[in-house]
């Protein structure tokens, strides 16, 4: 623990106000970040958006082409009677729309894959619950808006659809909260709307003088 | 009278010959990339959902690693409110995120953004399973303020602070627990950079 938090302070030292060195193009870019996500909606009676945090790190493979590496931790009411928490974990791919590398603000088309556990529970009655392990495929768009050679705040929106069986809650009339599993839900997922800051350290494949 | 006149004459063309002679003064601008600000501080939070006044322990460090831009991380300790029956019974908040800055010579303002985190526990936990337990619950917030440096080692800085929470988890209660933060004081700033 003591090792990671004295990581995270270092790693804005790395290269703090040094110009980014990179070789030829911005193929081996690693970037750093934190994030903010909200889960817009939920699938079941109760659609109650939901908030998370999670972080992530991009090694990018050419000018056009990033990759992005998160994790997040999602939690979401249900109603007034549970809670729902999903853990993301994976990846995905960036195509930047805009062939200039070093736009003020930078469109990307992003896609890719998860894996997730998802836990409902009841919040009186905490026996009364349903979890799920599964993978997940993510689509949708965003856009890097660049604060500085190294610094970008990103805006994405995609749409996570799981595909192992379907879990959601269903809040009857009496209050009453029912959990189910189905199999084979293809389309069951969350949109989701994340808000990232990422820091750009150095370039992997650049020599470093 | 003669000789008074020559005297004072002579006092003040020598007055003026020092003050040639003195060293221009010079501007000492402290507020470029390499720039590290931190503090701690007692801070008061009024809730916007419920009508309470907390109190934080607040401490933050700033690493300034462009000439407008800068790492921010945050930790809110909560000591006590106004209430006899307060919303929360124990509640730390860390933030970590980037400012964005406006200055001119010493004085600086920034507006920032900030994913984070609270772990805390209620005083009125309503599950009734889960009788105070600790919850870890995400949050952002969003920050403004100004900092004016007066010496290459500390600062006056005034930062109001949103902090959006959601407690999750809690039946029969409003679980919006936001808060408009206010801190104000002396920070300790060194140049990392010559």
């Amino acid at each position: 623990m003591k090792l990671l938090l004295t990581a995270l302070l270092l790693i804005p030292w790395i290269g703090y106000s040094q110009p980014l060195k990179i070789k030829k193009n911005q193929s081996g870019l690693f970037s750093w970040g934190v994030r903010t996500t909200i889960s817009a909606f939920n699938d079941g009676s109760a659609k109650n958006p939901g908030m998370g945090v999670g972080g992530q790190f991009r090694i990018q493979a050419s000018n056009r082409l990033n990759t992005e590496w998160f994790f997040d931790y999602i939690t979401s009411p249900i109603d007034d009677v549970g809670t729902r928490v999903d853990y993301h974990i994976g990846w995905s791919a960036m195509y930047y729309i805009l062939k200039n590398p070093t736009p003020k603000v930078r469109p990307y088309i992003i896609a890719g894959h998860c894996f997730d556990y998802s836990q409902l529970k009841e919040t009186r009655n905490p026996s009364n619950k349903m979890e799920r392990g599964s993978s997940a495929v993510q689509a949708g768009m965003g856009t890097h808006f660049n604060l500085s050679e190294r610094l970008d705040i990103s805006l994405t929106a995609q749409y996570m659809m799981h595909l192992g069986k379907d879990i959601h809650a269903h809040v009857h009339e009496n209050g009453e909260l029912e959990f189910e599993k189905h199999k084979g839900s293809l389309l069951e997922g969350h949109l989701l709307i994340h808000v990232g800051i990422n820091y750009k350290i150095v370039d992997l494949w650049g020599k470093q003088k | 009278m003669g000789k008074t006149k020559v005297i004072v004459l002579i006092a003040l063309v020598s007055s003026v010959m020092v003050r040639a002679q003195e060293e221009p003064i010079q501007e000492k601008y402290y507020v470029r990339p390499g720039l590290i600000t931190s503090t701690a501080t007692i801070s008061p939070s009024i809730m916007l959902n419920r009508n309470q006044i907390n109190y934080y322990v607040t401490g933050f460090w700033q690493i300034r690693f462009h000439k407008n831009l800068t790492f921010r991380g945050e930790g809110h300790y909560l000591t006590g409110g106004n209430k006899d029956i307060p919303y929360f019974r124990n509640n730390f908040r860390g933030h970590f995120g980037v400012e964005l800055h406006k200055s001119v010579k010493n004085f600086d303002s920034y507006i920032g953004f900030m994913p984070g985190f609270s772990v805390l526990q209620l005083t009125e936990d309503r599950s009734l399973a889960d009788e105070q337990m600790t919850r870890f619950v995400p949050t952002f917030s969003a920050n403004i303020g100004v900092t004016y440096y007066v010496w290459k080692y500390f600062n006056f800085f005034a930062n109001f602070t949103y902090l959006n929470t959601t407690v999750r988890g809690v039946t029969q209660t409003y679980n919006r627990a936001d808060e408009i933060m206010l801190s104000a004081g002396i920070g300790f700033n060194i140049n990392a950079k010559r």
